[in-house]
C-alpha cells in the first residue's frame, strides 16, 4: 500500500522511506514497531558503545518524533584514538564535540528520530533531572563510578537501566529493573573485589584496549535488550551478567544471586 | 581436585595450563586465588557454576570456576 503525506502548498507526495522498516519484517510486529517509535530514552555516552548503540537504535526505529524521544549526552570531542572503534568518529572531525556528531549523523540516517544531543558530563547531582520522564536508560558510559551514580538515580526514578562495558577481546552487559532488590549489584560486582576490599584498581580496558568487534557487538546486546523493553517482552539480561569473550568465544550467563527467588 | 578455571582479561596472563589443582582439604575459592598468585585486589567478580560466588566458597571436584576484573571500557 502507498503511503502519502501532505506538504504544505504541494500535492500529496509518496513517502520516499515508506519501506524505512519493511526489513524489520515479522519480527517485530506493528504494534512493536509502535512501541519503539513511542518509547523515551536516555543514553549517556557518545563513545565507542554509545556511538553504535544510538544508531542502531535509530536504524531500529525508536523515538520517532511526536511520539517518543532519545535525550544523550557526552562530555567529550573526538580523538585520533577514537578512530579504532567509535562509529560516529572521522577523520575530518577530530577535536568535534562527540555529542554535535552524532546528532549530524543521526539525522541523516534517520531523520523521524527525535534525538537531543548535549555536550555535557552528566554529574550525579544532575543525573535525576536528566534521566527524567525516560522508559529506558541506555549506559553508554566509560566509567565505573559515574555507572554506579546512574544506575542508583535509576534505582530512585523508577527506570531500568542496561549497562555494558568492554576490556580488550571481553565484554559483558547487564539490566537493571527498578523492581531488583540491591541496586548495590553493581557495586558489590564491579566497584569492591569480593576477595580483599583493596584499593581501587584500573580497569582492564586501561591496559588492554577496546576493540571494534567487542566493543560493536556489546552495543548490539543493549540494543536488543531496549527491544525487549520497550515491547514489553522478558529482558534478555535481568537478573544475571552476561560475560561475552571473543578470545575464545564463549559466553558465560552468570546468575546475581541477590536476584535468585 | 579437578577445575576448570577461566581467568579473563587481564587476568589471562595467570590461566593456568592445567586442571587439576592440589589445594589441600576443603579448599576455599580464596586458596584457588593464591594458588594461581592473583592479587586478590586484581579480582572483581568470581563465579562458579555460572553463579556469582565469594571467596569463601567451597570448591567441589569439577566445578567451573570464572575470574574476572575491574571492566569499565565503552
Amino acid at each position: 500500500m502507498a503511503c502519502f503525506r501532505l506538504l504544505e502548498g504541494a500535492e500529496a507526495m509518496p513517502d520516499p522511506f515508506a519501506q524505512r522498516y519493511i526489513r524489520n519484517g515479522s519480527t517485530l510486529s506493528d504494534a512493536d514497531q509502535n512501541r519503539l517509535a513511542a518509547t523515551r530514552i536516555c543514553q549517556l555516552g557518545l563513545g565507542g558503545l554509545g556511538g553504535t548503540l544510538l544508531e542502531m537504535v535509530a536504524r531500529m526505529g525508536f523515538s520517532r518524533k511526536g511520539q517518543g524521544w532519545i535525550k544523550a549526552a557526552d562530555g567529550d570531542v573526538f580523538e585520533a584514538s577514537n578512530l579504532n572503534r567509535q562509529l560516529f568518529s572521522l577523520e575530518s572531525n577530530i577535536g568535534r564535540p562527540k555529542a554535535e556528531a552524532a546528532l549530524e549523523r543521526i539525522q541523516a540516517v534517520n531523520s523521524e528520530v527525535d534525538l537531543t544531543a548535549r555536550q555535557a558530563v552528566i554529574s550525579p547531582a544532575e543525573m535525576p533531572g536528566f534521566i527524567q520522564e525516560a522508559d529506558i536508560i541506555l549506559d553508554a558510559l566509560g566509567d565505573l563510578p559515574t555507572k554506579l551514580a546512574l544506575r542508583q538515580a535509576a534505582a530512585d526514578a523508577g527506570i531500568p537501566v542496561i549497562s555494558a562495558a568492554v576490556a580488550g577481546w571481553t565484554g559483558f552487559i547487564t539490566t537493571q529493573l527498578p523492581t531488583d532488590p540491591d541496586t548495590g549489584i553493581f557495586q558489590g560486582v564491579l566497584g569492591h573485589s569480593p576477595i580483599a576490599d583493596g584499593s581501587p584498581t584500573q580497569g582492564a580496558e586501561v591496559p588492554l584496549g577496546t576493540l571494534a568487534p567487542c566493543v560493536w557487538l556489546i552495543a548490539s546486546l543493549q540494543c536488543r535488550e531496549a527491544v525487549a523493553l520497550a515491547c514489553g517482552r522478558a529482558p534478555l539480561f535481568h537478573g544475571c551478567l552476561h560475560i561475552v569473550d571473543l578470545t575464545d568465544a564463549s559466553w558465560e550467563r552468570i546468575l546475581l544471586p541477590v536476584l535468585i527467588t | 581436585m579437578l577445575l576448570e578455571v577461566k581467568c579473563y582479561a587481564t587476568l589471562a596472563t595467570f590461566q593456568p595450563k592445567e586442571n587439576e589443582f592440589h589445594l589441600g582439604p576443603r579448599p576455599m575459592l580464596r586458596d584457588l586465588v593464591a594458588f594461581l598468585g592473583i592479587p586478590e585486589n586484581e579480582i572483581k567478580i568470581t563465579f562458579a557454576n555460572g553463579v556469582i560466588v565469594g571467596p569463601e566458597y567451597e570448591l567441589q571436584e569439577g566445578d567451573r570456576i570464572g575470574l574476572f576484573p575491574a571492566v569499565g571500557g565503552g
